[in-house]
């Protein structure tokens, strides 16, 4: 695949995915997407020849396309249990307002809220007015099942073209999930997205949505304040711009298990962020 | 019911042991204590099951200071209706009290009385909120700091206070957020007194009874003592269910503790006692281990989820063991066998229990979690044949089709992933549309029923 047939895969993959068979990872290669910062800056202009990439340890052939050139899709996971009530969640809809406004026309927007149910308030659209009149809909009511709502973001981004970005936002921990972390983590390792994840909570041990942000090359970010909420979901997006998408199809390795990816930059002083690795597929026999 | 879970959302969801009250002063009999029992005998007599009349008010309102002037009359009163005398008066109050003792032997008689203080006593702690605010101002200040100078330690004794006198403090949360601290309901740990005084040793054993259906059905042919019994064992079981519904888990606690001493074999209780233990284990108290300040961490007596769930399988099991046709115990009892990675064990149990074909949300309960064990142990298809047939039972609950979407999705079935989720309803939040979000609160789930079959028969024993 080269990298212009990479782009234009990402550009038009399935439209409707109920019209489709069951696909696996392996048909389709692997995607990742990778953020190279040097010295906290993004470091654009690298092309395939700068990269290595390791799948198991094997070194695969890679093709490299720059995020920037990929619409993308953008769903917001946003906790409206009753503890969000308030400040909080007009803060809430402040940042999320700003994240729309940072998008482009190309890009799609979806919208999930959670309190003890998940709701998905929005699919994937082109139309940010109406996911801005979902937000202003919101009442924030019940328990927090963060890890219900974070995976039903997730599957409003499968079969999708694109990029797709799952900012999950909360302000305590879970509590009423019925998805147990370790599920939601193997499903964010099946599919191709990129989870942040922002608390406003200061939660001691809450590992849980770190463990799903770093599995998917992610990040977990603690605020002080919903007031830091707005410029966070804003440096988010802007970082999610400036990320590299690499692809490739397996070779040298069994398809299915677990998938280690070592990923690495020619450049000395680069550090690369991206999932660490993911779950293949047996082809079907 | 659901109108109770509702309020129980919105406000409360635990509140946990934190620490205990000072010494009683010891209040002589006067005048003032004598009139004050007078006026609750009246209460007793008067109040109407159910009904948020005068003598529930004047109970949920009854402050410290007030109780302490009831207390060395109320002890009396309870010495005699035990048989326990005095029968030489020393003082014209005493004399009193005796009085009063001998007219209840006589009408409406000791266990009938005692029954309707019992309810009198129960319709004040769950009708309070009706009431309106009440702020105690003669609470007595917070019990001195132990000896050792550690904050871990229960800091008194609660058993040796009169239990009219109990004035523990809770650690009130939402959500897993802490919020504060609140006065116990003393009116809980008084009616278990109560309770006792109707069911001395030996106790006769009483026939398990799940749900409400029991409780209007005494037989004709019972003893005194097992109606006694009989009325204990369907209080404590509708107590438990209304405090899991409702949040109040520090006083179930000690509720619990009780209900299994007197009733060691009844399945219910020891259910009720399963599912106690087993709520401790789930995140919405865990969360509090984690969200609390390490000083206050420590004085929450949440068990680490491990020895929760294995707490909780014990009684499951004995509950099982009183009966073995306890559909839902065995069930829990899977969950947990699950959640320990036993999860050959737990399909076999999910296996019987379904073999009685049960439906609702015990049927529910039995394909969501015979699902999980079943993808657990890698039978995927046999997975998501359980949580299809759970959807089927409740089309709008979400976890069975989140759990339906997510075992497609690990059989790279990504249209499978996608359905189940694309149509979730809107969240309205009824608890009622997936058993999944009230499956901690056990019986609470019967709570109107049971609490509509113990008034009523409150009301037919001769309540005026």
């Amino acid at each position: 695949m080269t990298a212009a047939a990479l782009l234009m895969a990402l550009l038009c993959a399935s439209l409707d995915a109920r019209q489709r068979p069951s696909f696996s990872s392996r048909t389709l290669g692997v995607r990742v997407d990778v953020l190279v910062t040097e010295n906290g800056r993004p470091l654009g202009g690298l092309t395939a020849s700068d990269f290595e990439l390791r799948d198991n340890g094997v070194l695969q052939t890679l093709e490299v396309v720059d995020g920037a050139d990929v619409p993308i899709n953008a769903v917001l996971a946003l906790d409206t249990s009753v503890s969000t009530r308030g400040k909080r969640q007009a803060d809430l809809v402040t940042a999320s307002e700003a994240l729309l406004d940072g998008l482009k026309p190309v890009d799609r927007a979806a919208l999930t809220t959670f309190s003890h149910a998940a709701t998905p308030r929005a699919t994937l659209t082109s139309d940010f007015g109406s996911v801005r009149a979902q937000l202003g809909g919101i009442q924030p009511s019940g328990m927090t099942s963060v890890m219900d709502g974070a995976y039903v973001a997730l599957t409003l981004t499968l079969a999708q073209a694109g990029r797709s970005l799952v900012l999950v936002c909360t302000d305590g921990s879970d509590t009423w999930s019925w998805l147990r972390p370790e599920d939601v983590l193997d499903s964010a390792r099946r599919s191709n997205v990129v989870i942040y994840a922002v608390t406003t909570s200061d939660v001691r041990r809450g590992g849980e949505l770190k463990n799903l942000a770093d599995a998917t090359g992610g990040q977990l970010l603690r605020v002080k304040s919903s007031a830091e909420l707005r410029g966070v979901f804003q440096k988010i997006l802007q970082e999610f711009r400036n990320r590299y998408v690499l692809a490739y199809s397996p070779s040298g390795v069994s398809p299915g298990g677990f998938h280690s990816l070592d990923i690495r930059v020619k450049r000395r002083g680069a550090s690369v962020k991206a999932r660490p690795g993911y779950t293949g597929v047996e082809a079907p026999k | 019911m659901m109108a109770r879970l509702r309020r129980v959302t919105a406000v409360v969801v635990g509140a946990i042991v934190f620490c205990g009250a000072p010494s009683a002063r010891a209040e002589k009999l006067s005048p003032a204590s004598v009139a004050a029992l007078q006026a609750w005998v009246d209460g007793v007599r008067k109040h109407q099951p159910r009904m948020s009349d005068q003598w529930v008010i004047d109970i949920a309102r009854m402050s410290y200071a007030s109780r302490e002037v009831l207390n060395p009359a109320m002890l009396l009163l309870l010495k005699c209706l035990r048989g326990a005398g005095p029968f030489l008066t020393k003082s014209d109050e005493e004399s009193r009290i005796v009085k009063l003792a001998q007219q209840i032997a006589q009408n409406p008689g000791k266990d009938v009385f005692l029954r309707r203080a019992i309810v009198l006593h129960t319709d004040a702690a769950i009708l309070a909120d009706r009431v309106g605010p009440f702020a105690d101002s003669s609470l007595p200040p917070p019990p001195p700091p132990s000896r050792s100078g550690s904050r871990t330690v229960r800091v008194s004794d609660r058993d040796a206070l009169p239990p009219l006198l109990t004035n523990n403090r809770f650690v009130l949360s939402r959500d897993g957020e802490v919020l504060g601290e609140v006065p116990a309901m003393w009116m809980w740990p008084f009616a278990r007194s109560l309770a006792d005084l109707l069911i001395p040793e030996p106790r006769p054993t009483v026939d398990r009874c799940v749900g409400a259906g029991c409780l209007g059905s005494e037989r004709g042919s019972s003893s005194g003592a097992e109606a006694n019994a009989r009325f204990v064992r369907e209080w404590y079981h509708t107590v438990a269910a209304y405090m899991l519904a409702n949040g109040e888990y520090a006083e179930a606690a000690a509720h619990l503790d009780r209900a299994t001493t007197l009733l060691p074999n009844d399945a219910a209780i020891l259910f009720d006692r399963g599912c106690y233990a087993e709520l401790f284990g789930l995140p919405m108290q865990q969360v509090l281990l984690d969200e609390a300040p390490p000083d206050r961490a420590r004085r929450l007596e949440i068990p680490e989820a491990a020895k929760a769930n294995a707490d909780a399988e014990h009684w499951f099991g004995r509950a099982l063991e009183a009966d073995s046709s306890f559909v839902e115990a065995r069930v829990r009892l899977a969950r947990l066998l699950d959640v320990r990675k036993r999860h050959e064990e737990a399909l076999a149990e999910i296996e019987k229990a379904l073999a009685v074909q049960p439906g609702g949300v015990v049927g529910y309960y039995a394909h969501l979690f015979g699902g999980r064990a079943a993808q657990a142990a890698g039978r995927l298809t046999e997975a998501r044949q359980h949580y299809k047939e759970a959807s089927a039972l409740f089309p709008g609950a979400q976890s069975a089709r989140l759990s339906l979407s997510q075992s497609a999705l690990a059989a790279a079935d990504i249209p499978g992933a996608i359905a189940p989720v694309q149509d979730l309803p809107p969240g309205s939040g009824e608890l009622s549309s997936d058993p999944w979000w009230s499956y901690h609160i056990g019986a609470g789930r019967d709570l109107d029923e049971l609490l509509d079959a113990l008034w009523t028969k409150a009301r037919s024993a001769g309540t005026p």
